[in-house]
């Protein structure tokens, strides 16, 4: 071979050499090459942004002619003939605007995202694959079928999938381009997982681990003190006003030592995946309005992201006409309102889950003992396609009370014995069934046939209609047990431990235009003590419940700004309680300090730009972990009780033996500690004395952690358990207000995103300004098109 | 003479290539097997000079990729150009343009120069 032979092989070697390199992804980048060509990769997105004013579509899956018109809002109003063309192009417009969160969701519940990502999400697929969400999604399809929801679905899906077909490689979400992977057909056991993971997110709440370490160490007599099943009276305001009257309480047993697991369990096992989780509901009865109509206020309280967890979208047909928000991937309307209803959730946080440990007679786990026989285990073998890494497989060992899903084998972290668990999310129901009959319905009676078929997650279910009425029902399936069954890991040997009891439906709390002209709920205590069943939670919130009843009661009639207000309101309770005794114990050298001066004058409200809020943060952190050192320990988890808790053994009992410091051979007692304790937060302050919003950083990070794609140092004030429960990466995911005007309901909303789900869209994070300042939107609710400002319209034929 | 036939062939080829990468769904390497096609017909039907086809097949890329690159940049009102210069550590959407534009030049220009090397006597 010549000179010139081996330059021109040289050459075209690194031509071809190039190319490959271009077109390869290593790891899980993108391929440069694909994404740096305007024509394919991600100038492509941008370009979509240019979309004409009209566009045509004709599909085969429709019965008639239909229309979207976005409004300026870029909220979608669909106008279909019927339903069944609603749902179509329901599907198609969410997968035009949120697909690749759709799939993520999707792929998040099946447990295949590591076939996308690699051995990364390795633990979360094993996780979600032990919990059988994908199984629970499967009993849930069944259960469509057999209420006939089965067919919304399927047009939905139909829907989704006429968008996909229609794309074209260069036009998918920048976020597939990036991580290097492709749409795929949409399935409709994906809705029904979205809400297997929605009920796992809200039902996730219970501490039986923490719980039965903590029994195991101090015993119960400690433990009924610190973790209560009600907080002191003047501590919680329940859902059904106190004083309600109940049928009369039958006597419960309570839950033998025996029953309860020995082995203490390690720390980093249990990830509470969401636990802060809550929401605010509240609606006014037309006689404590100023308006003269029911108002009803709902803002979910959930880990933000971008692109964000609600989509907003306007519903019309011949057989509804409904407004409001729905978590990409469902198919109907999830928090809303119609010309004739509104309605909202907050979680109830119930106990809904136990664990059990299980006693294996073998290695291979093939039996175990229940009631001293020797039952056979059943074994699933579950295929993980782990990108890079072919196919990981995990078995997953059934028992007659659940699934085995933490081990010696778990993870990372193994869990010294078998832990299955049961749960409300196994069980056959209808969720779905309850938010389309919603959608529809006209009066309180539609409401209450909608909410039957909701079993898990618990929700408060609040309500007003057009002629004035309100009402809240805490639904959902909770079981039926004897008095602290649920609070702890139990030993899974006998039958009576199973969940098998449930509260029958009818006696769920419920109450309709109550005395004090409103209904409210914040996670707290659905009702006192006099409620004849017993139920507990890990999680009964004890502060934005009694601010918002509080503000609620205060004036005989309210307006729409008060409820914007009140949405908005950043009064610290905790602050509020605390502080007067802290400075009543406070050492006079330390009354001395300025901070403290300044801290006196403080009026308690979390706002952005308070440095007070965030010195009294720090000192309240350092005041518990000072408190509760005896339960910081690196081996075995424990959780701190409630603050309330802290709050009535601070005024009841400063001697307490828990305020005494381990650390040092002196006694402590409260006073000590509250000055300890101020003595270190005032170093921690000042080191940069940080504004509130500073010091919190309240982020809004992408699905998939593109840190270009999230939005971070957010300013906003509030806080966990204050009624604007703005917190770092959980907040108002939805902030609605709605006023009942017979036929045209008038409503105000705001919410942490924008409607596009595309990062090339000015809409996918336009809200979030004015969300930060509890600023609102007037919503447009039409019967027709000519009633809107069309921003943008897509025209659908029937093929 | 050979002026003119160097426009006509920047011409001819910045069209087929815009139009065959607007209009179709090609694999991100298309422009580059386009390129050689171009070099083909360059060299043959219109006897351009290997030196021309090699600044034809920079410029051609280069300058429709800028161009198309700032103009939807420019109606994007730079939203997906700042989030991905910011993804990659590029100071500004204008020098991630530039630097989308000059990859695909270079990439061309390589195609072109595989074509002069293998088709000179």
């Amino acid at each position: 071979m010549n000179r010139k032979n081996i330059i021109n092989s040289l050459v075209s070697l690194l031509f071809i050499g190039l190319i490959v390199l271009f077109s390869i992804s290593i790891k899980s980048l993108p391929i440069i090459g694909m994404l740096f060509n305007p024509f394919t990769g991600f100038t492509q997105n941008a370009r979509l942004e240019m979309e004409p004013h009209e566009q045509n579509f004709d599909f085969e899956g429709l019965q008639g002619n239909a229309e979207i018109h976005y409004d300026t809002s870029y909220v979608p109003h669909i106008f279909a003939q019927n339903d069944s063309d609603l749902y179509f192009l329901q599907g198609f417009v969410e997968a035009k605007d949120r697909l690749w969160q759709m799939d993520m969701q999707a792929r998040n519940g099946m447990g295949e995202l590591s076939e996308i990502v690699g051995d990364v999400a390795l633990d979360n697929d094993k996780l979600m694959r032990r919990l059988g969400i994908h199984k629970a999604a499967a009993t849930l399809i069944e259960q469509f079928k057999k209420d006939g929801t089965l067919a919304t679905i399927e047009q939905f899906s139909k829907g989704v999938n006429a968008y996909i077909s229609q794309l074209d490689h260069k036009n998918i979400p920048i976020e597939y381009k990036l991580m290097n992977f492709k749409p795929r057909t949409y399935q409709t056991i994906y809705t029904a997982v979205l809400m297997k993971i929605m009920a796992m997110r809200l039902t996730a709440m219970e501490a039986d681990i923490e719980n039965t370490n903590f029994v195991n160490t101090y015993g119960k007599e400690l433990f009924d003190k610190l973790y209560p099943n009600f907080y002191a009276t003047e501590s919680q305001s329940p859902i059904i006003p106190s004083g309600t009257h109940f049928s009369p309480q039958p006597k419960i047993d309570t839950a033998s030592k025996e029953w309860i697991a020995n082995a203490m369990f390690p720390k980093k096992v249990l990830q509470h995946l969401d636990r802060h989780l809550g929401s605010n509901n509240w609606a006014l009865h037309k006689s404590k309005s100023e308006t003269n109509h029911a108002i009803l206020c709902n803002d979910p309280h959930l880990k933000i992201h971008l692109p964000a967890i609600w989509y907003e979208m306007h519903l019309v047909s011949n057989q509804q006409n409904v407004y409001g928000v729905t978590m990409p991937g469902a198919p109907g309307i999830v928090l809303g309102f119609n010309q004739n209803i509104a309605w909202g959730v907050t979680n109830a946080g119930r106990d809904v889950r136990n664990w059990y440990e299980i006693q294996f007679t073998d290695t291979k786990r093939s039996h175990y003992i229940l009631d001293s026989h020797k039952i056979a285990s059943t074994h699933r073998i579950e295929h993980i396609h782990v990108k890079g890494k072919g196919t990981i497989l995990d078995t997953v060992i059934e028992t007659q009370f659940g699934p085995i899903i933490y081990d010696k084998k778990f993870n990372k972290n193994p869990m010294p014995t078998d832990l299955a668990l049961s749960w409300t999310n196994y069980l056959s129901s209808n969720e779905l069934k309850t938010f389309l009959g919603l959608n529809k319905a006209k009066n309180h009676q539609d409401y209450l046939k909608a909410l039957e078929s909701f079993y898990c997650p618990g929700q408060n279910f609040i309500y007003a209609d057009n002629e004035g009425n309100v009402a809240i029902k805490q639904q959902g399936l909770f079981p039926n047990t004897i008095i602290d069954k649920d609070k702890f890991v139990l030993k899974g040997n006998a039958k009576r431990q199973m969940m098998d009891q449930f509260i029958p439906i009818n006696e769920n709390p419920y109450i309709l235009n109550p005395e004090r002209g409103f209904v409210s709920s914040a996670n707290q205590h659905p009702t006192d003590n006099s409620y004849p069943y017993y139920y507990s939670s890990g999680d009964f919130e004890a502060y934005r419940n009694r601010r918002i009843n509080d503000v609620l009661s205060s004036k005989t009639k309210h307006s729409i700004q008060d409820m914007k207000n009140l949405q908005g309101d950043n009064l610290g309770l905790i602050a509020k309680e605390f502080l007067p005794i802290f400075f009543q114990t406070l050492s006079p050298k330390n009354l001395e300090n300025p901070t403290i001066k300044e801290l006196k004058k403080w009026d308690y409200f979390y706002n952005e730009e308070s440095k007070m809020a965030t010195f009294f943060d720090i000192w309240m952190k350092n005041f518990e972990e000072m408190v509760w050192d005896e339960l910081k320990s690196e081996k075995v988890v424990y959780e701190f009780p409630k603050t309330i808790v802290l709050f009535n053994i601070l005024k009841s009992e400063p001697q307490f033996k828990f305020f005494d410091n381990q650390s040092t051979s002196a006694i402590e007692t409260a006073n000590d500690i509250i000055n300890q304790s101020f003595e270190k937060s005032i170093k921690d302050y000042e080191i940069n004395k940080k504004t509130w919003w500073e010091y919190k950083d309240t982020e809004i990070p992408h699905l998939a952690k593109i840190p270009a794609f999230g939005r971070y140092h957010v300013p906003s004030g509030g806080n966990k358990h204050i009624v604007n429960a703005t917190w770092k990466d959980w907040a108002p995911s939805w902030r609605m207000i709605v006023e009942m005007k017979p036929n045209r309901p008038e409503a105000w909303v705001c919410f942490p995103g924008g409607q596009s789900g595309s990062p090339a869209s000015k809409f996918y994070d336009n809200q979030i300004n004015s969300w930060t300042k509890v600023g609102y939107r007037k919503v447009v609710f039409s019967y027709k098109p000519s009633e809107l400002s069309i921003l943008r319209s897509i025209y659908f034929h029937k093929k | 003479m050979s002026n003119l036939k160097n426009i006509l062939f920047f011409i001819i080829s910045i069209t087929v290539q815009f139009i065959l990468s607007y209009f179709t769904d090609f694999h991100w390497t298309g422009f580059l097997m386009l390129n050689i096609g171009l070099c083909f017909m360059g060299y043959y039907i219109l006897s351009i000079t290997h030196k021309s086809i090699l600044y034809n097949s920079f410029m051609s890329v280069f300058l429709l990729w800028l161009f198309y690159a700032f103009w939807i940049n420019h109606n994007n009102e730079g939203i997906m150009y700042s989030r991905i210069a910011m993804l990659f550590n590029i100071p500004n959407a204008y020098i991630l343009i530039f630097v989308q534009a000059l990859f695909g030049g270079l990439l061309s220009l390589l195609s072109g120069w595989v074509f002069v090397r293998w088709n000179s006597k």
